[in-house]
């Protein structure tokens, strides 16, 4: 028996890639991934700034290097205030961050007077939650300064040490400076939030995948109804059909196995091989069941076909591919693609992974068995 | 030619015959897409409230200044707009993340104050993401927490070197006083941070509201994967029927441009069902695009011309895409990974602008680029000739491309 099951998924596997249509969409996903990957080293924001700094002052120059740390906006370094002004007009950038010429003079006054008043004109096309997230960060930029000169002037005026030199005063600050992050990102399995090293351009990709691998197992369920229809299962007893359908599907994913885990490499998302295998592999049993079922509940390849838009759609926005939906848990229960995507570092979402194949193999076994003995 | 309109008849015929599943199937699409919008209103999930980044916060939370800070967080700073901290046990915590009600949780170690207060800042905070993978929200979440440490560390250094100061001055017994009083103008300058910049919004300019390019986005998408509901078109096709229709003096091309016709209604029927939901959400008011704002759906109902030509290329892409896969399993694989990899980089999912240069410009490039420039240049009532071109272009190549697909494989 495991060599006839052996035989017939070889065989299967010698059509399918004899079909250049099979092998082109095969290739089409590491493409995707590759090129995305690829592009995406290159400078990229969700706003971009124009950023106007004057030349040699001390502050605009450790202001600027601050901004310039930064990895989620993109910088267009303009040489005065109109450009940085035309650059908003035209829509090349998002908003203009315009400082003044007497920058550490202006910051030196408001220290003094322990104050917050404005030292950057900030020029907006419209005011956007990626704007508002770019004002923090210019806000975070500004402040080492803005708090040096507010400790030197309380040093001097209110401490009553007017003879302090600034070289004194900047000695004793960076003798006892401060610095490091007060935080640290974890993933459920403990690894480091810095561990990964990708931007936000190429973290959709492994979503995008993951619903490509899921369409690959409903397509393969619509083949094997083709099959049916045609009677090359004509031989296969009644009950013996949903094996052959695993067996049919099987040979689908696991060339698509071998593509999805290729392409989250190619595409810069990969973690560490054991992890990424273990998942793939329950995701690949869990979506042979869960398209499985789906071709059972449908009975007709033209059934079937007309739910993959819906399907889709519902992927799409409940999964985390490009957003993150704190509702409809239920929803997100009965998509293979959110139990994937969370379980990337997460082992808890492998196991409910398999635990709900489990429940689709055996709603299929009970299904099958109804539908046989009602023929 | 006789022969090339019964054939298209035919075709058409074939087509009516798929409508109604089509069109409840579109229903159950904008149903979906609809249910979801309206629940999410509901639960207040796009007002300015509920967009905010629901944080648990565990561990020792005992400390007054840790319990003053959370609510100077919560109550006068800005990121009070970006972030809800709410404290919870450990418990909670985890349930509520499971339950995918939170976006994060912070656990704060014991003696996180004492460690700031003396300058060791050996304590972190760990926040462990419900994300399964680092994505635009971690790397958000990521930005917010360095603003976070630069600001406490920089008052921390402020506040030290005052102290040093005064140490070497020989007043040790100031620096109990100097320190609060340093650390409340610090505080107070933290909260209004906000001020440094002064803020000037020139309005739109030409560009598109992110309402009205995540609207026409939304149709794009359901226009570019319109192929999956339409498969059922393509299921039991062979060559041998072509062949005989050839004998029959109809070539490639003519069988094509029969069989292409008939699915382009198939695509129109399609878009006009998802039209009517907009139309009447636009017309109550329930979906608020900032440049149609006030005109009720007469706007939108301009709008859907535009989309003719747009839903036509698409169609031919999806029609090639079909007889070049070469049987419906290839061709439904073929339609997702195009469509949805052409609509990313053509920036569907995410507006194109936060894209690297290179990325953008292949985005534009692509059919889904032609579509969005096009539709979008429609939406603001000034569409080029350049956008008519490209789509034009993009059209006949699909055609011809088709055409010399099937005279290959019926030569």
């Amino acid at each position: 028996m495991p060599g006839q099951i052996f035989v017939r998924f070889m065989l299967l596997q010698k059509r399918l890639l004899k079909k250049g249509g099979f092998l082109l969409m095969l290739c089409l996903a590491p493409l995707l991934a590759a090129g995305v990957g690829r592009l995406s080293t290159e400078p990229a924001g969700i706003a971009t700034i124009a950023l106007y700094l004057p030349e040699g002052d001390a502050s605009a120059q450790e202001i600027s290097e601050r901004l310039l740390d930064s990895g989620i906006l993109r910088y267009l370094p303009c040489g005065d205030e109109e450009e940085a002004r035309t650059q908003v007009e035209t829509g090349e950038a998002d908003a203009a961050w315009i400082f003044p010429e007497d920058l550490s003079e202006r910051l030196e006054e408001l220290g003094d007077k322990r104050r917050v008043r404005p030292v950057v004109t900030v020029v907006e096309r419209k005011d956007s939650v990626p704007l508002i997230l770019g004002r923090e960060i210019l806000s975070s930029a500004i402040y080492p300064s803005f708090s040096y000169q507010v400790y030197a002037g309380y040093v001097r005026d209110e401490l009553g040490l007017e003879e302090m030199t600034d070289e004194e005063l900047r000695r004793v600050y960076d003798s006892v400076a401060v610095e490091g992050s007060l935080f640290q990102m974890m993933y459920p399995d403990e690894t480091p939030g810095n561990a990964e090293d990708f931007t936000y351009v190429q973290a959709p990709l492994r979503g995008i995948l993951a619903v490509w691998f899921t369409f690959v197992g409903l397509a393969a369920a619509l083949w094997f109804m083709q099959d049916e229809e045609r009677g090359v299962y004509g031989r296969v007893p009644a009950t013996k059909h949903l094996w052959a359908s695993y067996i049919a599907g099987a040979a689908f994913l696991l060339d698509a196995v071998v593509v999805l885990l290729l392409s989250c490499k190619l595409a810069g998302v990969f973690t560490d091989w054991k992890k990424e295998v273990m998942s793939c592999a329950v995701f690949a049993v869990c979506v042979l069941a869960f398209a499985n079922l789906l071709r059972m509940l449908c009975r007709t390849p033209r059934r079937l076909g007309m739910t993959f838009l819906p399907l889709l759609a519902a992927m799409l926005a409940l999964c985390p591919i490009f957003l993150n939906l704190p509702y409809f848990k239920a929803g997100k229960l009965l998509l293979p693609p959110w139990y994937y995507l969370q379980s990337v570092h997460n082992t808890r979402y492998i196991y409910e992974m398999a635990i709900y194949t489990v429940i689709l193999v055996l709603v299929s076994a009970v299904l099958q068995r109804v539908q046989s003995s009602s023929r | 030619m006789k022969q090339t309109a019964a054939y298209f008849l035919a075709q058409l015929k074939r087509a009516a015959r798929l409508l109604p599943g089509q069109i409840l199937a579109d229903i159950a699409v904008c149903s979906c897409v609809g249910v979801f919008a309206c629940l999410l209103i509901a639960q207040g999930a796009l007002a300015a409230e509920g967009t905010r980044y629901r944080i648990g916060m565990v561990g020792d939370l005992s400390d007054s200044y840790l319990g003053f800070g959370i609510a100077a967080v919560q109550e006068m700073d800005d990121s009070r707009f970006m972030i809800e901290l709410v404290p919870m046990s450990e418990q909670e915590a985890e349930a509520a993340l499971r339950r995918g009600e939170l976006y994060a949780v912070m656990r704060v170690p014991e003696g996180l104050m004492e460690s700031i207060v003396y300058g060791e800042n050996d304590k972190l905070v760990t926040y462990t993401a419900a994300q399964g993978q680092q994505g635009l929200g971690t790397m958000v979440m990521g930005e917010i927490t360095d603003i976070a440490s630069t600001l406490v560390t920089c008052s921390q250094s402020a506040i030290y070197a005052m102290q040093r100061v005064l140490a070497d001055q020989g007043r040790g017994d100031e620096i109990g006083w100097e320190t609060d009083k340093l650390n409340l103008a610090l505080i107070q300058m933290v909260l209004d941070r906000g001020g440094f910049g002064e803020v000037e919004v020139l309005g739109y300019g030409d560009g598109l509201s992110l309402e009205l390019y995540y609207f026409c986005g939304m149709i794009f998408l359901f226009l570019l994967l319109s192929g999956l509901l339409n498969s059922a078109l393509f299921v039991h096709r062979n060559s041998a029927f072509s062949c005989f229709l050839k004998a029959r003096g109809v070539g490639a091309f003519w069988q094509i441009l029969g069989e292409y016709l008939a699915y382009l209604l198939l695509v129109l029927a399609g878009l006009l069902v998802l039209c009517l939901p907009l139309g009447f959400g636009l017309g109550r008011g329930y979906l608020g695009i900032p440049e149609w704002e006030g005109m009720g759906a007469a706007p939108f109902l301009a709008f859907v011309p535009v989309l003719f030509p747009v839903a036509a290329m698409f169609a031919a892409l999806q029609f090639f895409l079909f007889e070049a896969a070469d049987g419906i399993v290839n061709g439904i694989l073929l339609q997702l990974i195009c469509g949805i990899g052409m609509g990313y980089l053509s920036g569907y999912f995410y507006p194109s602008a936060f894209f690297p240069e290179k990325m953008r410009m292949l985005g534009e490039l692509l059919p889904s680029g032609a579509a969005a420039r096009f539709a979008q240049a429609g939406a603001l009532g000034k569409i080029s000739a350049a956008a008519w071109t490209a789509v034009f272009v993009w059209l006949s190549v699909f055609i011809v491309l088709t055409a010399l697909v099937r005279w290959r494989r019926i030569r």
